[in-house]
């Protein structure tokens, strides 16, 4: 790719799929948080000592894990369409979409991940 | 909560002190640096050595954090209420109807701080002894404290609420127990004075 390509914007929603399924995640999970402890979900048993709140709150983790490997998977395909292979950062825009959304899908595991285990309400 | 700022300090010493000498080393052996490549360099400074500095950092937050939760006690701990209004605290206790211009607690035991406001929100903050916690119109926000020993402490609010914010200070006074019903006769007279 020389610098006055023009770069569509389809390829360059790729570079931000994974991030965007990541602060969609973070929003999501924030907010019923906050909506399950009002609601007392954290004091309503499901299965043994498993909450209503942790239950709810694990499978929305499980559902950003989902769509974030699905990103990558995608953004894989594409990079290997566009001639991409190993390590190489070429083609550029493919590389990095697929390097975006597999650091997206870490920094999911990372900053939500401990819905599995913190203590849900205060 | 001065243990994680102690953490965060020593982390951020260590890793000036890194960077420091990873400089020099530049400077005075370039040849010594050129033996890893630039990708080994970004990959290492970039990805591996940040991923370690806030693992340690949010690890050690999230045990800190959960210390910091009032849970049910077996003995269970001294309700005390902190009332935040601009801009101003006032603070009260479950054996008596007068309230305190500074928050009175017995040393060597916890304390349950239940922290409300009459208007905007507010923040308790007592550095040494704990996190901050909000004081949020219309709830009832618990946060547990304990000062080992006697002593004063400094507490400020925390969340901007408004011109007077910056001078919305407090004291947490920590008594030895057996001091502990007098000093605060004392502290009721003088509060109602």
């Amino acid at each position: 790719m020389i610098v006055s390509d023009n770069v569509p914007a389809s390829r360059m929603m790729w570079l931000l799929a994974g991030f965007i399924v990541w602060s969609v995640a973070f929003v999501a999970l924030y907010s019923v948080l906050s909506i399950g402890c009002a609601f007392g979900w954290d004091d309503m048993a499901l299965a043994g000592a498993l909450s209503v709140q942790r239950t709810v709150l694990v499978g929305l983790l499980l559902v950003s894990l989902a769509a974030g490997w699905w990103v990558v998977r995608v953004a894989a395909k594409r990079r290997r369409a566009a001639g991409g292979t190993g390590l190489h950062l070429r083609p550029f825009m493919e590389t990095a979409a697929w390097m975006a959304a597999w650091a997206a899908l870490g920094s999911t595991l990372f900053s939500l991940g401990p819905v599995l285990f913190l203590t849900a309400c205060n | 909560m001065a243990t994680l700022w102690w953490i965060m300090f020593w982390g951020a010493a260590l890793l000036f002190a890194m960077v420091g000498a990873l400089y020099a080393l530049a400077w005075w052996r370039p040849a010594m640096m050129a033996r890893l490549s630039v990708g080994q360099w970004l990959v290492g400074g970039g990805l591996v050595m940040p991923i370690v500095v806030l693992t340690g950092l949010v690890t050690a937050a999230f045990v800190l954090g959960e210390r910091l939760i009032a849970r049910p006690l077996e003995d269970p701990p001294l309700r005390v209420y902190a009332q935040a209004h601009q801009w101003d605290w006032r603070f009260g206790y479950d054996d008596s109807g007068s309230t305190t211009r500074e928050l009175h607690i017995p040393a060597g035991q916890p304390v349950d701080v239940v922290v409300t406001t009459a208007d905007v929100i507010h923040s308790f903050w007592v550095p040494r002894l704990a996190g901050k916690i909000d004081a949020v119109p219309g709830h009832e926000n618990v946060v547990r404290i304990e000062a080992d020993r006697p002593g004063s402490y400094r507490g400020v609010c925390a969340e901007f609420c408004g011109n007077g914010h910056t001078t919305m200070r407090f004291t947490v006074v920590a008594h030895a127990p057996e001091d502990y019903d007098n000093a605060r006769e004392t502290a009721f007279a003088e509060a109602s004075r």
